[in-house]
């Protein structure tokens, strides 16, 4: 079977998720240069269909567990418990401590950013165990909103920040950009809106989405231009919403009293509703829900709540508590797709000579330094 | 092209092993490698697919009859390809994938791709150099070195067995 041509072998590995591809490094001389090629490592980050992990971390975030989104497969409806395959501890990871998650987060990379103005923020990727710190910033301001993208016409990632600041006697939303190619900030236009809470932005497909008050603000990260989505007519009084992008989907979860949560999809720029969720389910508390996943092809919608999970199937409206094995007692979670993105010296040098500029670049001292500080 | 009236137009494939397999030409033209044939006016008598055998024929030409049955319906076709492939080992998956690039089947590729990937997922070196038959060109002091790199990614994989 070795008569496999290299091409075709370069097609498999683009859909073999992160970890595993590392590991397949050592297979011979060949994959390691497939796999370590730059061209190849785009497009595994940024191909949708390779495979993501439930991303799980204690509350204290010194642990991460990743579970295979295959194991909440169900199709018995004789059982309402689904017990998955135990957690597989993921990447005993250099960071002594992550923020709670959701994060920020694009394609296989997370943004570690924080509201106090004493810790270094930095683009972080668990599976590489890589950092990029980001450069300091003058911090005379209140952070609203955050968030880290892709924008594929500069292969360059980018990490916003959102504070309102004083300008001229008048509350603005200063937006500010920074380029990991550049390793510099810059600042564009004013976001239009601040945010009921400070959000970590919402990346799909070269834009950023946040949750405003009446509306849903979005940052295309090639124009770096803000636009205003309307919400869906006759949404009636939710007290609270949120949206997330699932599936490839910007997701708004709309929540009411009686423990529904109403979830809508945008599709062709219109929002669709997606489900109906709730009433019937729990007992009257409230357990915060969330959606964390949604599984387009089986018409599944994986929900977090405050001691567990349900698996929503939409069609028949119907759903069932999923157990997992060996979970923290509290914990966090999100939904994350790996990638071999490099964020070190490899990647400096691949600035250096596709950008032709000098600059000055952090390496691995500064990733001490972050170390230090969280 | 086909006739457009009439009964379907079915096609003869030959497999490097001289089975011949009937199908129906609106199935077989998933195939772009056929479609040109087809186009250039070489499909009167026998198609002879010299690299794909009769036992990977067959199962591709099920998968062009149950695939061009379902109406244009992208999740359905998912599903389908999702349980076409189901219960295929690795040795038919892998015969399947060079079938697939053969035949310039690029739905067909994506899934068996895919597939094997998935395959792969948990598995050690050891298993996938003895399922790909590639050779360790490493020397062992080089190999402990690769490995050293990302060490952590060797948690977890299942045991070097067969399978």
């Amino acid at each position: 079977m070795s008569d496999i041509p290299s091409e075709l072998f370069r097609k498999i590995l683009l859909r073999v998720p992160a970890d595993s591809l590392l590991r397949f490094s050592t297979v011979c001389k060949a994959w390691r240069a497939i796999i370590g090629d730059a061209s190849f490592i785009r497009s595994h980050a940024t191909n949708q269909s390779s495979s993501t992990t439930l991303v799980i971390a204690n509350s204290t975030g010194t642990r991460l567990f990743s579970l295979s989104p295959d194991s909440l497969d169900y199709n018995n409806d004789a059982h309402q418990v689904i017990d998955v395959m135990p957690l597989r501890t993921l990447y005993r990871t250099c960071v002594p401590r992550l923020p709670a998650l959701p994060v920020a987060s694009c394609n296989g990379l997370m943004l570690l950013s924080h509201y106090d103005v004493d810790k270094i923020w930095a683009v972080f990727n668990p599976v590489m165990q890589d950092f990029h710190e980001v450069s300091e910033f003058d911090h005379d301001s209140r952070l609203i909103g955050t968030g880290l993208g892709y924008c594929s016409a500069s292969d360059d990632y980018k990490v916003v920040r959102i504070d309102e600041i004083l300008r001229h006697g008048k509350i603005v939303y200063r937006t500010c950009i920074y380029s990991l190619r550049s390793g510099f900030w810059k600042v564009i236009n004013d976001c239009p809106s601040d945010f009921p809470w400070l959000s970590p932005g919402v990346y799909l497909n070269g834009a950023l989405y946040w949750r405003s008050w009446d509306f849903v603000i979005a940052l295309d990260l090639k124009t770096e231009n803000y636009d205003k989505l309307p919400l869906p007519p006759d949404l009636g009084k939710p007290f609270e919403t949120r949206v997330d992008a699932l599936g490839g989907c910007l997701i708004l979860s709309c929540y009411y009293m009686m423990n529904r949560i109403d979830g809508w999809m945008m599709k062709d720029c219109e929002w669709v509703k997606l489900f109906t969720f709730g009433e019937g389910y729990g007992s009257g508390t409230r357990w915060n829900l969330r959606p964390v996943a949604y599984f387009k092809s089986k018409g599944q919608v994986f929900l977090l709540h405050d001691s567990g999970f349900f698996m929503l199937d939409i069609e028949r409206n119907l759903a069932k508590n999923v157990t997992i094995d060996g979970l923290p007692e509290f914990f966090s979670c999100q939904f994350f797709p790996g990638s071999i993105l490099p964020l070190d010296e490899s990647y400096a040098v691949e600035v250096k000579s596709s950008a032709g500029t000098k600059r000055k670049r952090k390496k691995k001292t500064a990733n001490k330094s972050f170390l230090r500080v969280l | 092209m086909a006739a457009e009236t009439g009964t379907p137009t079915t096609l003869t494939l030959k497999s490097n092993d001289d089975e011949l397999f009937s199908v129906a030409e609106s199935a077989a033209i998933l195939s772009v490698t056929i479609r040109n044939m087809v186009e250039d006016g070489c499909a009167g008598g026998v198609i002879p697919l010299d690299n794909v055998d009769g036992k990977t024929l067959a199962s591709v030409i099920t998968y062009m009859n149950g695939i061009s049955a379902i109406p244009a319906d992208e999740e359905k076709k998912k599903s389908y390809r999702d349980k076409f492939l189901s219960d295929k080992d690795f040795e038919t998956l892998a015969d399947m994938v060079l079938a697939a690039n053969y035949l310039n089947m690029s739905c067909l590729m994506d899934a068996v791709s895919a597939k094997i990937a998935q395959v792969m997922e948990k598995k050690s070196v050891g298993w996938v150099r003895r399922k790909f038959g590639i050779e360790n060109d490493y020397t062992p002091e080089e190999e402990a070195a690769v490995k050293e790199e990302h060490k952590w990614t060797f948690e977890g994989v299942e045991t070097d067995d067969d399978n």
